[in-house]
């Protein structure tokens, strides 16, 4: 049987104990964030010995392999191009659906509907992306195929899907916000005899508009990312994004390329450096948002 | 009177403001102390420094000195000072538990595993509570399933489980109906024969009722201390007619 | 009414219409294309025919992927739990919990692809784990990382802090209070958290493909080897065109099946265990 002063030591010292174990993984957390930009970075850069950065960011030649009495280029301005583009329209899409619907939860919904919807919606974030591709794949392209697009597959079909990937993310954020104003404001405009939508027309989805655009470009981020269901239905050309035209993300460039590039070969770090493109203009935008969100609000 | 617990010069700030100024105070043994007061006066605050609970908020400075029994609780170490100073919060918050496994929680963490001698300390605590009588067949049902008058019965029971010598109410009744005021307030009383009660509360009438000496606390600063019947019959302060007058609460 | 207002409510219905459809519409058309092709010999064969998969069943994926799904939850939730529980109840600085938000928010904001190729750069070239669960296990793990941690500081943090207070005041190290009060308290937000997060993981293709997913291998035996895994699986069959589509439907199913089921656990536990202490 332990004294009492020895329990309370040893509880002591086990506590020291957890806490270093806790604070260790708070650490190897963070440092898996370093070693991830780290270890991207340092298989970027020998990109740079042998393209230049004008070149790689500014032009769209993405030729791996040597052609005829040139060397390979690697230029990713096309699927740049194409990265943002597709994601801004499938913002664009998203946002004007998912906020309908965002409207119609927090102004038509009671508590119960909303405790079913919520859930229901959620589901959307629980597809995989793989799935929707196959189903982007099966559907939306032979839709567009019918309507007379080339093969079907095209920029506009991988907005559309973005979009609805986007869906969940944007709803439940901009119904919150929603919620937040209509229960603030309703009451007092109520008092005055106005027509409900009448305010939440006037007031509350002015007041709500600095976070439904906060929202809207956070989920950009979220777009840029996306990689297999954008990549099986955008056709994966290197062309320059136009709305029923193919073309192919930086993301799925990656994907398609990593397996047949040479471990070392310019080729292979030039797909680091488009990731690291890619990581860059997310963290851009991240705290770009989240500076301004201090300002502002 | 012999004191169980000595305050002086306790000065605590949030962040740059103060909450308690300069304060200087002594708590006898055994008997039950009211420390009274307009809202924000820095009640809350001034139980937290007693049992060491104050050092878990961030940004909190302090400086003074506090003796328990004539030790300086800067010497005691923070686990075994607020094992002598045990603490009952406003809100009544059993844990998530059963009856049974709040009142042996703090018994078992000290090391006691005996089943015969954990049921003799669930008993015997329920009893000082009044409580033994009323829920001895309900001991494994979850504490959260009582009353509220119950639950904070039960959550003073819990703080008796350490053995403290000093026990913290803060507003204890407030969040509770009449009928389960009178039980606790009943119970307090037979508690101070073995243990020294401190107790914030806004109810003047229940400083009235319960205690043997009064501390009023204004702004952080003590105004008046004073038996009970002495501040009640004739406050010294003006702050303190004041206060007993209703002209601020 | 005005003009304006008949405009915003006709919105919000066709909004809330067209979302609600689109889940109907997607759910439906796997559940049934692909439920022609569900059978038990699907669920427990190894795929067989000319072409990869146009035949026989999809268990070493299904087997697979269990594999990497669970090999990413440990590795994933442990630290984010364990950060969480850190940041809450032993973190004093706030410029520190502001620092550590943001390094999360990173993490999340890393594409998936792009943890794809740090896995393979470091574990399954330098080290030479080569590719294997383990190399993927380590992608989706610091994928899923984030979605579990803000899930747990928040369940955290809503815990009445006069309740963690309570057990100070008895005396007990503040391990003792995370051990005894808080992690049992936060047991459901923590589960769905995790069977969520395995959800997430389980889904996703990208980290996979070049570090330990393979088109075809038996059973999964060890974690340094690769395996077969749903998603790739999927999206192999539909990359082969039309010939393994009943396959890939039943695929798509299996995977839908798992989100859908998931989902509905982790929501009926969450009510059933609905916050007692706030009765």
């Amino acid at each position: 049987m332990h004294s009492a002063r020895e329990i309370l030591n040893m509880k002591k010292t086990g506590n020291r104990i957890f806490r270093f174990i806790l604070g260790s993984f708070t650490l190897l957390t963070s440092l898996a964030l370093a070693f991830v930009i780290i270890f991207i970075v340092k298989e970027a850069l020998p990109t740079f010995q042998n393209v230049s950065l004008k070149e790689f960011l500014l032009t769209g030649d993405w030729m791996p392999i040597s052609g005829i009495g040139n060397g390979p280029r690697f230029g990713i301005l096309n699927f740049l191009a194409a990265t943002i583009f597709v994601s801004f329209l499938a913002i664009l899409i998203a946002g004007v659906v998912g906020i309908g619907a965002a409207l119609f939860l927090s102004c038509v919904a009671t508590d119960r509907m909303r405790g079913v919807l919520y859930p229901f919606i959620d589901l959307l974030a629980g597809i995989p992306s793989v799935v929707y591709g196959f189903v982007g794949l099966t559907v939306l392209v032979k839709l567009f195929l019918k309507a007379g697009v080339r093969t079907g597959s095209c920029v506009l079909a991988a907005a559309i899907l973005l979009a609805v990937m986007l869906l969940p993310y944007l709803v439940s954020a901009v119904s919150e916000t929603l919620l937040k104003n209509k229960d603030a404001y309703l009451k007092a405009a109520d008092a005055l005899g106005v027509d409900s939508w009448y305010t939440i027309c006037g007031i509350v989805l002015p007041a709500s508009f600095k976070n439904i655009l906060a929202a809207m470009i956070l989920a950009i981020g979220r777009a840029m990312g996306e990689t297999m269901a954008v990549m099986m239905v955008i056709g994966n050309a290197n062309l320059f994004p136009t709305l029923l035209g193919k073309s192919e993300t930086i993301a799925a460039v990656i994907a398609l390329e990593m397996g047949t590039a040479v471990n070392g070969s310019t080729h292979f770090h030039a797909l680091y450096a488009a990731g690291l493109v890619l990581i860059i203009v997310l963290m851009g935008i991240n705290f770009g948002i989240n500076a301004l969100r201090k300002r502002f609000i | 009177m012999e004191t169980i617990m000595d305050v002086r010069n306790l000065t605590v700030s949030y962040e740059g403001k103060a909450a308690l100024k300069d304060v200087t105070v002594s708590f006898p043994k055994n008997e039950i102390t009211a420390i009274i007061g307009p809202s924000g006066c820095g009640k809350t605050t001034f139980l937290q420094s007693l049992n060491g609970l104050i050092t878990e908020i961030s940004g909190v400075r302090c400086s003074g000195e506090i003796q328990l029994e004539g030790q300086s609780i800067d010497g005691i170490s923070k686990e075994v000072l607020r094992k002598r100073v045990g603490i009952v919060f406003q809100t009544p918050m059993p844990f998530p538990f059963s009856v049974y496994k709040n009142l042996t929680y703090a018994p078992k963490y000290y090391g006691i595993h005996k089943k015969s001698e954990l049921d003799r300390i669930v008993e015997e605590k329920l009893r000082m509570v009044g409580l033994y009588e009323e829920i001895q067949n309900d001991l494994h049902k979850s504490a959260l399933k009582f009353s509220g008058g119950q639950q904070q019965r039960i959550c003073i029971a819990r703080a008796l489980t350490v053995e403290p010598e000093v026990i913290l109410l803060d507003e204890p009744c407030s969040a509770l109906d009449v009928q389960s005021t009178a039980v606790i307030e009943k119970t307090l009383l037979e508690l101070k024969k073995r243990y020294s009660l401190i107790i914030v509360t806004h109810n003047i009438a229940q400083a009235k009722r319960l205690s043997d000496r009064v501390v009023f606390l204004k702004d952080g600063r003590i105004v008046e201390t004073a038996k009970t019947s002495e501040f009640f019959a004739e406050p010294k302060e003006k702050e303190s007619q004041e206060f007993l007058g209703g002209m601020f609460g | 009414m005005h003009f304006r207002s008949f405009i915003i409510r006709l919105w919000a219905y066709v909004g809330m219409g067209l979302v609600a459809g689109v889940i109907v519409f997607l759910f439906g058309y796997i559940f049934y294309k692909g439920g022609a092709c569900i059978s038990w010999e699907f669920l427990t064969q190894a795929p067989a025919g000319a072409m990869l998969g146009q035949e026989g069943g999809i268990f070493p994926a299904i087997t697979g992927s269990l594999a990497f799904t669970l090999t990413a939850v440990v590795i994933g939730a442990v630290p984010a739990i364990a950060t969480a529980l850190w940041i809450v109840f032993f973190c004093h600085s706030k410029r520190l919990e502001e620092i550590l938000h943001i390094v999360i928010q990173c993490i999340a904001g890393v594409p998936s692809i792009v943890l794809g190729l740090f896995a393979y750069s470091l574990f399954v070239r330098d080290l030479q784990f080569g590719r294997c669960i383990l190399s993927s296990g380590i992608a989706l793990g610091i994928m899923v990382l984030p979605f579990i941690e803000v899930r747990a500081e928040k369940a955290f943090r809503e815990l009445p802090q006069q309740m963690i207070h309570a057990v100070y005041a008895l005396g007990c190290t503040k391990t003792h209070a995370m051990l005894t009060v808080v992690l049992p308290a936060c047991r459901a937000e923590l589960f769905s958290g995790i069977i969520l997060g395995g959800c997430y993981a389980m889904g996703a293709t990208a980290p996979m493909i070049f570090t330990g997913a393979v088109a075809y291998a038996s059973n999964p035996t060890s974690i340094l080897k690769p395996a077969m895994a749903l998603p790739l699986h999927l999206y192999l069959l539909v990359a082969q065109g039309t010939a393994s589509l009943g396959i890939a439907y039943g695929t798509a199913f299996v995977m839908m099946a798992v989100i859908l089921i998931s989902n509905m656990l982790v929501t009926i536990y969450a009510r059933r265990r609905q916050r007692a202490w706030k009765q």
